[in-house]
């Protein structure tokens, strides 16, 4: 058995190289099909890391008046910290708010003046909730305006943003479901062109199908040889894949950094590098064995 | 001892076309059997259906008693091993060496490499090509791609050979290498059975003659003569 597994492995390799252009051919259509479906994937991470990052920054924050003491304030975090859609609730003090407000205005003159001039703390105390999702915070807002703190409430800032925060729930929503929309239709796509490749590869293959069987060979025997063949083009369209991936990614990350400085896309394919690869050679392994068995089988069946 | 028997055998594509008409032959083992007739008189047919390249309409194939087209599946390559096929147009595969299509007839039977190492040249040097081991068949000439055939026909060792017009694409002088070839080797013990439709060919051989015509067996003579009354 291991024997004729190492004449299957010599004579699809043989074959490959002997068939030089008919390989660069597959390798080609099967480097394209694998490029999609990588390009797809990572497309779709990272639409949805754009989404998280995007859906991170949207917060709700509740400011109390000044004359609210801080026990009351607290009491209102922790019921809030009770209601199951909310992830988190951060307490930050008027004092807190004062130093943040200091180092953030640090250097400049006017604003320190005009806080001197005030004397004393005139920022509120506050409440920043982060809901487990964005589109949660609609109802945490109705929950909060009827509350018993409710009139211990000077602004909730969550109002003013309604509208884009609508508007970009509803964009995400679009995104996600338009990419999941083209990854089904180009992913069967390319399936479709490399399928369709390799049973016009495995055609002009018909008469060596057909004097491999007259001189006594099994069926295995037979397929074997152009499995190896597409294995090898597999591998050979991957390491074509990941090196155009590499490039396109060097190119794209800091674009994609100056815009969303969270994302990293370079790091994110180096930590998937390996895991990508494996991706694609199978991927392109099942594609390819599959054709190949379905284009063969049409010659072999003929007696 | 029979090696083939078609009994009352008919191949019928339509009713316009009838390949074969109630064919009832035997050959035995160690036979050399001229298989005679014209163009399109059934000779090819017969010959594919031995190989279960094609079934009978009617009637049995028996080769060492057993009938090859109820052969399991499975079987079937094992058939063609045991009969060494010799063609027309020499069915070798165009991107392997001389070398490697005669290596390859005993790799699918599963022989050990240090067997094939050892017998592919020797075949080779039967058939009077050592020195084109490593040709392909586009750079040899179409008497050498035939004698590479013959080698691969023969590397599997079969319990007969069985050549369809080997020498229709060949001029006279290769025509009589093969022929002398295929004699040689029915000495060596293996059954022949050539078919032809080169008169010349046939009553030169002086060895048992089969004639088809319009699917009919018309003749079966021992020492026979291509005639066709």
């Amino acid at each position: 058995m291991f024997a004729a597994f190492k004449r299957i492995i010599k004579s699809g390799w043989k074959n490959f190289r002997r068939n030089f252009g008919l390989s660069i051919a597959v390798i080609g259509i099967m480097a394209v099909t694998l490029f999609i479906l990588s390009s797809l994937l990572l497309f779709d991470f990272l639409t949805r890391e754009i989404v998280g990052v995007i859906r991170d920054k949207i917060d709700l924050s509740i400011y109390f008046n000044t004359q609210v003491a801080e026990a009351d304030v607290l009491k209102a975090r922790d019921m809030l910290a009770q209601i199951p859609d909310i992830e988190s609730v951060t307490y930050v003090s008027r004092d807190q708010a004062l130093q943040a407000f200091k180092i953030r205005h640090a250097g400049n003159d006017v604003v320190t003046n005009a806080l001197e001039e005030l004397g004393g703390n005139p920022l509120q105390a506050s409440l920043n909730i982060k809901a487990k999702s964005s589109e949660s915070y609609q109802s945490i807002v109705a929950f909060i305006q009827g509350a018993p703190f409710k009139d211990s409430i000077a602004k909730i800032n969550f109002t003013e943003n309604k509208t884009v925060i609508d508007r970009l729930n509803a964009i995400l929503r679009a995104v996600q479901q338009a990419g999941i929309v083209i990854i089904i239709l180009f992913t069967g796509l390319a399936v479709l062109v490399s399928f369709n490749s390799i049973r016009l590869a495995i055609y002009s293959f018909r008469e060596e199908i057909n004097v491999m069987k007259l001189v006594g060979a099994p069926k295995w025997f037979i397929r074997g040889p152009f499995v190896m063949m597409g294995f090898a083009a597999v591998l050979f369209a991957s390491l074509v894949v990941m090196i155009t991936l590499w490039i396109g990614i060097l190119w794209l990350s800091p674009r994609l950094a100056s815009f969303i400085p969270e994302i990293n896309s370079l790091e994110f394919f180096k930590q998937n590098i390996f895991k990508m690869f494996v991706f694609q050679v199978v991927t392109g392994f099942v594609i390819m064995t599959f054709s190949t068995y379905l284009a063969m089988r049409k010659y072999l069946k003929e007696a | 001892m029979k090696i083939i028997s078609f009994e009352g055998v008919s191949k019928i594509y339509n009713s316009h076309s009838i390949a074969l008409d109630n064919v009832t032959l035997a050959i035995e083992q160690g036979e050399f059997v001229s298989l005679a007739g014209k163009s399109g008189a059934g000779k090819s047919t017969l010959l594919k259906l031995l190989i279960a390249e094609e079934r009978p309409t009617k009637g049995k194939v028996l080769f060492e008693n057993k009938d090859v087209h109820r052969l399991p599946a499975g079987e079937l390559p094992k058939l063609r091993r045991q009969i060494g096929m010799v063609f027309q147009d020499y069915k070798l595969l165009p991107d392997r060496t001389a070398y490697e299509n005669v290596a390859y007839a005993m790799e699918v039977a599963g022989i050990e490499d240090q067997y094939v190492k050892r017998d592919v040249p020797q075949v080779l040097e039967l058939v009077g090509l050592s020195n084109r081991t490593k040709n392909f068949p586009h750079e040899l000439s179409g008497g050498e791609k035939q004698r590479v055939a013959i080698a691969r026909a023969l590397a599997q060792r079969p319990d007969m050979i069985v050549a369809d017009e080997p020498t229709g694409n060949l001029d006279p002088l290769n025509t009589f290498e093969i022929v002398k070839l295929l004699l040689k080797i029915n000495e060596l013990g293996t059954t022949v059975l050539l078919a032809t439709h080169n008169k010349e060919i046939v009553d030169s051989l002086e060895r048992r003659v089969v004639i088809l015509d319009q699917g009919k067996l018309v003749r079966d003579e021992e020492k026979g003569k291509y005639l066709i009354t």
